[in-house]
């Protein structure tokens, strides 16, 4: 899918890097794709929630190369588990996840998908559904993403991090 | 004294029983004897002629008027002589002169009236006359106090006498008035139609006078037609009028005209003046659609179409107070959609501009527009010539077909650790046979889905996959017996629009659910329906976004079930007893008649996991 990739890998080209929050491994890539987090959906953009509520986010995944790459989601309990989120108060503690009864039955409703050369993908996500927000406060969120076809020098595949968000949660 | 002089004028005496005349020159002869006795005289009034209709400012000069003279008009027709307030408004303004400052008596009086006379349009022509009435005569004498005396006269002594009621009178001439315009009914009368008028008003000509008819002339920027002019009577003329379809929003000059050498020459101008109503025009990007020679404009749905009217305004203080709009097929103003739902509004037909998208291809799409106008007295005059606009709305021919790669499958998917490398594998019920690649844990799948959905059709825009899911549920059972049922949920399915994309017009499905060691049976019961829409590209020349459209939906499910192999936490599962899996019923196009047009609805994103 991307075969040019391999080649910049074995010049040990360093580029900079220009994704805001990415994690990269000793030996800098570049990412296929961009991760761009906000608060709210597409239609009604916000970071102030009241509790009880439900509390959106949006995740634009941007395709960085000339190829098409993968953007495969899989849903669980509606979902995208193929970002991964990082939720945390303002004492910089993780928030506490949600627990359900049976959660090793939930099923994954995987969905392939193909993101073409330069497009977006966008999402918007219930965290509250993950992660307990029953409390007033600021919290930070960041979401991360494997890239499949990214390796680090070790042949693990590379994280794509998000810019980070903080939302605020009123009573 | 002063001699009486005779009774002058003759007109008079019929009329003017006890009352003593002068003529002006025996009034001054009289003034030089004795002042308490002197008469008034009329030396002069101008303009002496007067039409019928109008209003004068006439300058009465004399002598002798005195204090507060009563002034009036002499009408042959009255027997005695009285302040004429009916028949001519004479509010008058007395002018006070010193008189001969040698004579032996001070005596301050007027010599001139000026008096605003309106002489109304219903007097008929005749011989008048002006007259002035002086009750009393001051004289200053010294040693005597004047009683009332005049405004500006010094305070002194005078000899206050009293005497007759003199009367002094001029004749004047009324004429008759030309022609006076009341009213014209309608106002206000639309372009591009024939309406019958009214004009109300005085002194026409019928068509029996030696000098008529009442000659009609309406004129403005474009042509009016006016035919069956008829002046029914002396104060109604009838006509038709046609303003040319291209007249402006404008005020038009209507005109009646007697000829000079009739009763009532002159000529009279409707104020206020006729106004002309515009037949409305539709524009569409700048340009005008309407009319007579307008082209079929073509569009795709899903592009916006935003039309603009005009007037906008009106003249002579009426006021576009109605826009009325009808626009043929199914059309909404506006869409919007998340993960939380999507909204629709529909088109707004009551003002002057709209704006919508038509949602279903068609030929011949009619948009018309009326409005109504309001007078400056509230009269609203409706259903304006309409203006109409037409369309040729085009689209895909879209379907789904789809493809059923087969039944429920048991598969080893990874598992991964924190790095993201794969630490094991794990069984899965799923519909398909999609798996990670040996090696791969990051999401990315190979193998074929159980369900794969592909339009049929391009049409150079891009097609929009939404799924909802309209029952999911899994159910497992323990080896020593009971177990629980997740379920049914239902909702969007995971992100709108779906992601399940291959390319831009493929969508495809395989749901799993996993099989942990300590159940015995695991079972999945999943109902779907895959909607397909169409988003044309961006209309060009416009910065205007384009919305999707819906083409249709197709219904399928999947439901299976499977054993865990004895001994129970083997994690090896019998291949399952697929119960039903595939489409359901086939593409159904949307109809207009749809709920919400045809758009998949939802409030909520479904969700699987376990509630009790």
């Amino acid at each position: 899918m991307r075969s040019i990739r391999g080649f910049f890998q074995a010049m040990f080209c360093i580029c900079a890097l220009a994704v805001p929050g990415q994690g990269a491994s000793a030996q800098e890539t570049t990412p296929a794709f961009a991760l761009t987090l906000s608060g709210g959906t597409r239609n009604r953009a916000s970071t102030d929630f009241r509790i009880g509520s439900t509390i959106w986010i949006t995740i634009m995944q941007t395709n960085k190369t000339s190829d098409s790459i993968d953007c495969t989601e899989i849903a669980k309990n509606g979902i995208n588990i193929s970002y991964h989120y990082e939720v945390t108060d303002e004492d910089g503690k993780s928030a506490k996840t949600v627990t359900r009864p049976h959660m090793d039955t939930e099923p994954q409703d995987v969905h392939p998908c193909n993101l073409a050369a330069g497009e977006s993908l966008t999402g918007e996500e219930e965290i509250n559904d993950l992660f307990k927000l029953d409390r007033p406060g600021k919290y930070t969120v960041q979401v991360w993403r494997w890239d499949p076809d990214t390796k680090d020098s070790d042949g693990n595949p590379v994280k794509v991090y998000s810019n980070t968000i903080t939302i605020t949660i009123t009573g | 004294m002063c001699k009486l002089l005779g009774r002058r004028r003759k007109f008079l005496t019929a009329f003017l029983p006890g009352v003593i005349f002068f003529s002006a020159a025996s009034a001054a002869q009289c003034h030089a004897q004795v002042a308490c006795t002197t008469p008034p005289a009329i030396i002069s009034v101008s303009p002496s002629v007067w039409s019928a209709g109008q209003t004068f400012v006439v300058q009465i000069t004399g002598t002798n008027f005195f204090i507060d003279p009563t002034v009036g008009i002499c009408d042959l027709a009255i027997p005695q002589i009285v302040e004429s307030t009916g028949q001519v408004s004479f509010p008058y303004q007395v002018v006070y002169g010193v008189n001969d400052p040698t004579d032996s008596y001070l005596v301050y009086e007027p010599t001139q009236i000026n008096a605003v006379v309106t002489v109304p349009n219903t007097v008929p022509a005749e011989n008048a006359c002006v007259f002035v009435i002086s009750m009393t005569m001051y004289a200053a004498k010294s040693g005597l106090p004047i009683v009332d005396p005049p405004p500006g006269l010094a305070n002194g002594t005078g000899n206050p006498c009293t005497g007759n009621s003199y009367v002094a009178a001029f004749p004047v001439k009324i004429v008759a008035g030309g022609p006076t315009i009341t009213s014209v009914a309608p106002p206000a009368w639309w372009a591009g139609r024939k309406q019958d008028i009214t004009i109300t008003g005085t002194n026409f000509l019928t068509a029996s006078d030696p000098h008529g008819p009442t000659k009609l002339t309406v004129t403005g920027s474009k042509t009016i037609t006016l035919t069956n002019v008829t002046v029914v009577s002396a104060t109604e003329i009838t006509a038709t009028v046609e303003p040319a379809k291209d007249e402006p929003a404008e005020t038009v000059t209507l005109t009646v005209t007697n000829p000079p050498k009739s009763s009532s020459p002159g000529s009279a101008t409707a104020s206020p003046p006729p106004v002309v109503l515009p037949v409305p025009v539709i524009q569409w990007r700048g340009k005008t659609i309407s009319g007579d020679n307008a082209k079929t404009q073509k569009v795709k749905t899903g592009q916006p179409v935003e039309l603009t009217t005009t007037p906008a305004t009106l003249p002579g203080g009426f006021t576009v107070s109605q826009s009325t709009w009808n626009i043929d097929g199914t059309t909404i103003k506006s869409y919007s959609g998340d993960d939380s739902g999507i909204t629709l509004q529909k088109t707004d037909l009551n003002k002057p501009n709209t704006s919508f998208y038509w949602l279903y291809p068609d030929d011949g799409l009619n948009a018309t527009y009326d409005y109504c106008a309001t007078g400056g007295d509230g009269t609203q005059y409706c259903a304006s010539p309409q203006a109409k606009a037409t369309f040729n709305a085009s689209g895909p021919n879209s379907s789904l077909s789809t493809e059923d790669y087969g039944r429920g499958t048991i598969e080893q998917l990874n598992t991964c650790g924190t790095n993201g490398a794969v630490n094991g594998t794990a069984p899965y019920l799923g519909y398909g046979d999609l798996h990670y690649p040996l090696g791969v844990c990051t999401g990315k799948q190979d193998g074929t889905p159980g369900i794969e959905l592909e339009a049929t059709e391009g049409s150079g825009g891009t097609h929009v996959f939404v799924q909802l899911i309209n029952a999911d549920s899994r159910t497992y059972t323990y080896p020593t017996g009971g177990g629980f049922t997740c379920g049914p949920y239902s909702g969007l399915d995971t992100a709108y629009p779906y992601q399940g994309l291959l390319s831009a017009d493929k969508a495809e499905d395989g749901p799993q659910m996993p099989l942990p060691a300590p159940y015995a049976t695991g079972a999945r019961n999943f109902n779907a329906t895959m909607y397909l829409l169409w988003q044309p590209p961006q209309l060009r020349g416009t910065g205007l976004a384009s919305i999707p459209v819906p083409i249709g939906y197709q219904q399928w499910q999947f439901a299976a079930i499977t054993t865990q192999k004895l001994p129970i936490g083997s994690d090896k599962w019998k291949e399952p007893a697929t119960t039903a899996h595939g489409d359901i019923g086939g593409f159904v196009p949307s109809q207009s008649t749809d709920p919400s047009y045809g758009y998949p609805s939802w409030t909520h994103k479904a969700k699987n996991g376990c509630t009790n």
